[in-house]
């Protein structure tokens, strides 16, 4: 009884939470019949805010892993003052609100901040331009590889890394043979996870946009704005490239898990 | 390869792990430091390998200051208690990767690599395993393939840090032996720490007994059991009973107080087979002390008698069921016991 009754109450849960949702994206997608939706996707504005959208996710993506694996080494392997303060400064990102960390990056790089000015007097245009937007990107998802790294690192301890060094490695050998190798798993499922939120972020990127149609649209702006303009249908549709993203996301996700889980449990 | 330690010191934070400490390790010998944990063994072990460096003090490899060396030119081989393979290797891979990563110029070409490691692979009997993975394979076979990957690369110094630490104690006694054997065939300098005494009693050539980052005594197996430098090295290399006393009139006293007068606590150490058991007084010629029989132990060969002495103090004397009768030695039994004076190790503590 217990038992169908929890069946029951997560089955609905999740058909209104999310089948009934995914459902009405798709039908209203294509409400208006395939055409309207294959314009709705293919016109210009909505490939320009595609391609915005993989480019900001793109650099966030290896600018994330850059960060995730010298922050995860540096905690691992060296002792120093001030380690368990950069482990909870890592998280800032997760726990500001999005819109805050848009408006930090407006106050730091617009015209009314000393740094804003001086890069607009030299050309370089940061807020209201793509920059922004990656900037903010790579904000909202730094914390994801170097938070999948650290703990995955400081279970394996860097015994491997003192032996390859001690048989003759170098620096370069002992990073891409010993220590990548152990890791590979874990970094691969930061970079889907920051993928992911990189490419659906809707509130820091919104404010540091300036929502110009072509230049500084991401995919979430630009559905925002056609749902603004009673473009049901195209703003649907257009949603869909979105959840495509997610679901392959999902998938990826639970492969990555699979392949750590069996790294942890050998056969 | 010899290895000589000049001064050398090594500080954790406010930990001091190694105290100016000096040693020297002639070419060919298997050295053991042993030690109970925290006596900077491993420390040692480490600022040999070069993994890590000393605060003070130098480290000469033959007569080179290794501060100046790359881990190439040093030629260590260094052994983890945890084995450390890398587990996303196969065995083979394993042993080659020291090969490997030397810069193409005097890297060995692939079929010479392939057949050095086969070499290695028969040396420590393990041919058939190859193509395994390090998690496949059970704690004794990971540690010999640990030793084959550091003998890839020819090291002059072999350096093993706790090797069988982790082994249980039937696949332990077995590798130690064919260490050492290992040892004798290579000839190459090795040290290996220890806490297990018996471990190095059986492998090693010479022992050097740490505790608190300094050296007790170095010396043979036979030396640090028999000639004991200090009380310490005495009750640490087998064991000991121990005695609380006094001194009185520049001389160690225990049991009775004679004059009433209570003065500086001494401790002694005495080895259950420093001691004799005599069933009247008059069977020794020295000056026996009363004891009552506690409870006899039979461990097979040796049999342990467990006794109180007069002033109330449990201890333990060997006894050879050959010479002894057992039978006549009944719980509650009023016995002698004699000591041998040049056995007995003392501990002043009197400020």
């Amino acid at each position: 009884m217990i038992r169908r009754l929890l069946i029951a109450i997560t089955v609905l849960f999740l058909t209104v939470f999310l089948i009934l949702p995914i459902v009405v994206v798709i039908v209203s997608a294509f409400a208006q019949g395939m055409a309207t939706y294959w314009a709705a996707i293919t016109e210009p504005e909505a490939l320009d805010a595609l391609q915005l959208t993989l480019t900001a996710a793109g650099v966030a993506v290896i600018c994330n892993t850059i960060f995730g694996l010298a922050a995860a080494w540096m905690i691992t392997n060296y002792a120093f003052r001030g380690k368990n303060l950069l482990i909870t400064l890592i998280d800032l990102p997760f726990t500001v609100s999005p819109v805050i960390s848009g408006l930090i990056f407006v106050l730091l790089f617009g015209g009314r901040s000393g740094i804003g000015r001086w890069l607009i007097d030299h050309g370089f245009k940061i807020i209201f331009a793509t920059p922004g937007i990656i900037l903010a990107t790579c904000f909202v998802t730094f914390p994801f590889v170097a938070r999948e790294l650290i703990p995955l690192m400081q279970s394996q301890g860097n015994q491997e890394e003192e032996a390859a060094y001690m048989l003759g490695a170098n620096g370069w050998q002992l990073f891409w043979r010993v220590t990548v190798p152990k890791i590979k798993w874990g970094i691969l499922y930061g970079v889907v996870l920051a993928a992911g939120r990189a490419v659906g972020e809707f509130g820091a990127v919104s404010v540091v946009s300036g929502h110009i149609r072509g230049v500084t649209n991401t995919l979430p702006l630009h559905i925002e704005i056609l749902y603004n303009e009673y473009q049901f249908s195209a703003a649907f549709a257009v949603a869909t490239i979105l959840l495509v993203f997610a679901i392959v996301t999902l998938v990826l996700k639970r492969y990555l898990e699979y392949r750590i889980e069996r790294k942890v449990t050998p056969s | 390869m010899s290895i000589e330690i000049k001064g050398v010191s090594k500080q954790f934070g406010a930990f001091e792990a190694l105290k100016d400490l000096s040693l020297t390790v002639p070419t060919g010998q298997f050295v053991a430091l042993l030690g109970p944990s925290g006596s900077g063994k491993t420390t040692l072990l480490r600022l040999i390998s070069g993994l890590d460096t000393a605060d003070s003090g130098v480290i000469y490899f033959n007569g080179q200051d290794i501060q100046d060396q790359s881990v190439r030119e040093r030629g260590v081989g260094f052994v983890f208690q945890h084995y450390a393979l890398f587990r996303h290797m196969s065995v083979f891979e394993n042993i080659a990767f020291g090969l490997r990563v030397k810069p193409k110029a005097n890297r060995l070409p692939e079929e010479k690599i392939k057949e050095k490691v086969m070499k290695l692979l028969q040396l420590v009997q393990l041919d058939w395993l190859a193509d395994r993975f390090p998690a496949q394979l059970s704690g004794g076979q990971r540690q010999r393939v640990a030793l084959a990957r550091a003998l890839a690369v020819e090291p002059k110094v072999l350096l093993l840090d706790e090797p069988f630490g982790a082994l249980d104690s039937n696949i332990r006694k077995e590798l130690r032996q064919w260490l050492r054997n290992l040892h004798d065939s290579l000839g190459i300098t090795s040290i290996f720490v220890t806490h297990d005494v018996d471990e190095a009693m059986e492998v090693a050539d010479r022992i050097v007994v740490m505790r608190d980052g300094k050296i007790e005594q170095q010396g043979t197996p036979e030396e640090v059991y028999h000639q004991p430098a200090n009380a310490f090295v005495y009750r640490f290399i087998g064991n000991v009973n121990l005695f609380h006393g006094r001194v009185e009139d520049h001389e160690a006293r225990f049991g009775t107080v004679e004059n009433g007068v209570q003065t500086d606590a001494v401790r002694a150490y005495i080895r259950p087979t420093s001691m004799k058991i005599h069933l009247s007084p008059d069977e020794t010629t020295s000056r026996p002390f009363g004891a009552t029989v506690k409870r006899l132990r039979n461990h097979g060969l040796n049999v342990r008698v467990e006794l109180t002495s007069e002033w109330g103090e449990v201890f333990e004397v060997a006894v050879d069921p050959k010479v002894v009768d057992l039978n006549r030695l009944t719980p509650g039994l009023q016995v002698y016991v004699s000591v041998e004076e040049d056995k007995v190790y003392y501990e002043d503590f009197s400020i």
